[in-house]
């Protein structure tokens, strides 16, 4: 290496927070190459291109780094959101329903007071708390949807991440890509542990951490986390989903009238979705829930006949075993089964890193772990009885 | 009385399963290969530590085994060819356990040892047999150089000597092969042959390819012996060189040379290389791997320049024609190649910052393009990865004229000393002309950390998918 090559470098602000967006910049070294348009991916994105050299006291390890990147990428994601503007007209149109709301209600009150001030105290009271019950549920609802909004976006994002890697993508990113991405795999995983409710996740988080390597790229680290964290949560979700799965078989089984039927599977099916979004932590409300379902019925329509048929050859073989046993029984198992399909795909929807890759799709969870689960629970049940 | 009772079916259930886990066993015969100061002793020293010391300290989060709790043990046990050297793992541990750690010393031949690993199987038949499943590893260390050699049994000695001549006028050989090119091209063919002439003469030929390969970082060696000859140093059959001047010979004189003269006992030596060291060594070893995983350093080539990089080019694509026997070939009717897997690796990761691991792989994958192809059309599966078996670095951040860059830190392998460096950007691409006329990548070579704690698995990096890649699938 020739001495322009090397240069020591005086020590310098080392313990200052690092700017984030130093990496935009172009730094070229002492003798200055001409830039060439015809590799963009090598002249720009460092902050340098060739060998550097380093005195120790500028070191500063990466898991200390690690800690700061997060919080500032955490911050620049959220930041990043733009909120969608309400159009002018309809503004307008609120803004002059609320005046005359106002207007009238002021008009009311002054001359109601007045003439008979105890009904309308009442009903100025009754106005009051409807106000506030109406209030509050509406805020639960948008904060239910805001949320729901914001795991798609991390699972879009987590999907952005784990996907555009094909040996010919790789080729055209840049370097500064690169080195963003795994910091914001890395916040985007922390952004997906803090909405995890905590009694669940707490110490597989320190087990990805503590797997945690400074080379690991993007999608690494999103494997990982999947893998570490998220699988836990799954196993959880898949007993869940086994539980209701068994109780809709027993009670299907046991309701002598269809319309019973019908209302067991819509009770228990609501309660699972609730459940197995809250442990990847969805707090479904009102909407966000109709959303999901939307999404859940669409899903297995696209699903397609394929995967229908797959999964009801084998629940048929599953439920032949049963159906000797009881006729009815055969008939529960078969409601069972449309429960725990409807959970898995549930559990898909809101798993925030989805199954959907390749590197992922080994440990998408199979209806027939379900389905194992749920035939021996009953067998249980049936054995216990006698 | 009961015909069997408790304890007597016990025992019986017990015998039962453990004959039948002996029938059941599962072997795996992992090929290493590398050109020579790739990596591959590292490698392998790397790859067995990591599963003899595995504990809760290990990074192998990528290998299923591991991560899902299902690995049992492993260790060492006597390996099953008794005439082929053993792996010297305590060797190179030693190596890496001194308190100035250095490099384990190369191997220059063929190498063995197994490994048996206990588990728990989890999908597979076996669980249905019992509680613990072994798979046998055996791990065969070869050089790379080796299967350089394949192409030649496709050729004469006619053909070879030419391709080998057009190879030596070539820059950047060509200045250093002129004095050895002018002594062959004085000799007269059909002369009576004289062996002192020829050991004298195809010495300095081995001490070219030497030069070539220590001095410049080419790839392209043959015959592979000559650099590496593993136990046939001095036997006459390695005492032959191409012979550079057959535009001027007759080629029916030559076609009648008996084998007493200089051209025809070179021509022989050339067949019995082929027949009973290049031949012998496809069948004896490379037609009962069944995974494979080749490893190339791409850094020293970037390093030395555009005719190196070429080079490498050329030779991993000779490396990977043993792979490829197409239906025509005469070669696919002595050998078929059993191997279902085979994984690319480019070593030294821990040589540049993390953020270049990508454009590393990038640059293999694109290196390997052409022979991939081909492979993938007899449904091989591959993979690209860069790895480092020991990492000799750590990784971090360094303040550069007011920006933060990625670093590197380790000790330089030469004088010891402790350096922090960026080593440039790693082109994602074949760097082409514009890139080698500013070529701004200059790697150091570091030596291995110190090993603090002799109970922990060595640092690595992505071992832990370099064995899911390779094993995986029989660990289920």
């Amino acid at each position: 290496m020739s001495a322009s090559q090397k240069e020591h470098l005086k020590e310098q602000q080392s313990k200052e927070k690092l700017p984030h967006e130093s990496y935009q910049q172009q730094v070229l070294f002492a003798q200055s190459e001409p830039l060439d348009s015809s590799h963009p991916q090598i002249t720009e994105q460092l902050p340098a291109k060739q060998q550097v050299i380093f005195d120790d006291d500028n070191w500063q390890q990466d898991e200390e780094l690690e800690q700061q990147n997060r919080v500032e990428q955490a911050v620049f994601t959220k930041d990043d959101e733009t909120p969608t503007k309400p159009r002018w007209l309809w503004r307008i149109v609120f803004t002059l329903f609320a005046v005359l709301i106002a207007i009238e209600s002021f008009d009311y009150f002054y001359t109601g007071f007045t003439e008979s001030p105890i009904t309308t105290t009442i009903v100025a009271f009754i106005g009051l708390a409807l106000t506030i019950i109406s209030g509050s549920v509406l805020l639960r609802e948008l904060v239910g949807l805001r949320q729901f909004k914001q795991q798609q976006k991390i699972k879009d994002q987590a999907f952005n991440l784990l996907n555009n890697k094909s040996p010919n993508k790789t080729a055209n990113k840049s370097n500064k890509t690169l080195l963003a991405a795994h910091q914001t795999s890395i916040a985007l995983c922390e952004q997906i542990d803090e909405n995890l409710p905590c009694d669940t996740s707490f110490g597989d988080t320190k087990n990805w951490q503590q797997h945690l390597q400074p080379e690991y790229n993007a999608e690494e680290v999103l494997q990982l986390y999947s893998r570490t964290v998220l699988s836990q949560v799954d196993k959880r979700a898949i007993n869940e989903i086994a539980k209701f799965s068994t109780e809709s078989v027993v009670l299907v089984a046991l309701s002598p009238v269809a319309l019973i039927d019908m209302l067991i599977m819509l009770w228990r099916n609501l309660r699972m979705i609730d459940k197995v979004a809250g442990l990847y932590g969805l707090k479904l409300g009102y909407w966000s829930r109709i959303k999901l379902i939307k999404q859940v019925f669409v899903n297995m329509v696209y699903a397609g006949a394929s995967e229908m048929l797959t999964d009801v050859g084998a629940d048929m073989l599953g439920a032949d075993i049963l159906g000797k046993m009881s006729g009815r029984l055969a008939q529960g198992l078969g409601a069972g089964m449309l429960t725990a399909r409807l959970g898995l795909r549930v559990l898909k929807l809101a798993r925030p890193i989805s199954f959907n890759c390749p590197q992922l799709i080994a440990d998408e969870p199979k209806i027939s772990v379900i389905r194992k689960a749920v035939i021996s629970q009953v067998s249980t049940l049936i054995k216990n009885k006698r | 009385m009961a015909l069997l009772n408790s304890e007597k079916l016990k025992k019986i259930k017990h015998q039962a399963s453990s004959a039948l886990n002996r029938v059941i066993d599962q072997h795996v015969n992992l090929a290493v290969t590398g050109l020579s100061r790739s990596g591959k002793t590292a490698f392998i020293t790397s790859l067995i530590n990591q599963l003899i010391n595995e504990n809760s300290d290990s990074k192998l989060a990528f290998f299923d085994v591991v991560h899902q709790g299902r690995f049992i043990a492993a260790k060492r046990v006597p390996q099953k060819h008794f005439h082929i050297a053993r792996f010297d793992y305590d060797g190179a541990i030693a190596m890496l356990e001194k308190t100035q750690p250095s490099w384990p010393e190369p191997t220059a031949g063929i190498s063995e040892i197994r490994i048996a690993i206990r588990y728990r199987p989890k999908n597979s038949l076996l669980k249905y047999f019992d509680e613990m499943a072994t798979l046998y590893l055996d791990i065969t260390d070869y050089p790379g150089e080796w299967l350089l050699d394949l192409p030649l049994l496709n050729q004469t000695f006619e053909e070879w000597s030419q391709q080998m001549y057009q190879l030596l006028q070539q820059q950047p050989r060509k200045q250093y092969a002129q004095d050895f090119i002018a002594k062959v091209q004085q000799l007269d063919p059909f002369q009576s042959a004289d062996e002192e002439l020829l050991k004298t003469l195809s010495e300095e030929y081995t001490q070219l390819l030497h030069y070539f390969r220590e001095e410049l970082g080419l790839s392209v060696i043959q015959p592979g012996r000559f650099i590496l000859p593993g136990g046939l140093a001095n036997a006459p059959i390695l005492q032959f060189f191409p012979y550079l001047n057959f535009t001027d010979i007759d080629a029916n004189a030559y076609q009648n040379a008996t084998d007493d003269s200089l051209i025809g006992m070179l021509r022989a030596r050339f067949v019995e290389y082929k027949e009973r060291v290049v031949r012998k060594f496809y069948q004896q070893h490379f037609l009962r791997f069944d995974r494979q995983i080749v490893l190339a350093d791409c850094l020293t080539p970037l390093n030395k320049g555009i005719e190196s990089f070429a080079d490498l080019e050329l030779a991993i694509n000779l490396i990977l024609e043993s792979y490829n026997y197409g239906k025509s070939s005469i070669l696919s009717r002595l050998f078929s190649s059993k191997i279902d897997k085979l994984l690319f690796a480019a070593t030294k990761a821990d040589h540049v910052t993390p953020e270049q691991h990508e454009n590393l792989s990038a640059l293999l994958n694109q290196l390997v393009f052409q022979p991939k192809q081909k492979l993938s059309f007899d449904n091989l599966t591959m993979k690209t990865l860069s790895i480092a078996g020991i990492k000799a670095t750590s990784s971090g951040k360094a303040q550069y004229q007011g920006n933060s860059l990625p670093v590197i830190k380790g000790v330089k392998l030469n004088d010891q000393q402790p350096l922090t460096l960026f080593p440039g950007l790693v082109p994602s691409q074949l760097p082409d002309q514009d890139y080698w006329q500013n070529n701004h990548f200059n790697f150091v070579e570091f030596a291995p950390q110190v090993k603090t704690n002799p109970c922990q698995p060595l640092p690595h990096i992505r071992m832990d998918q370099v064995l899911q890649f390779l094993l995986g699938d029989k660990m289920k």
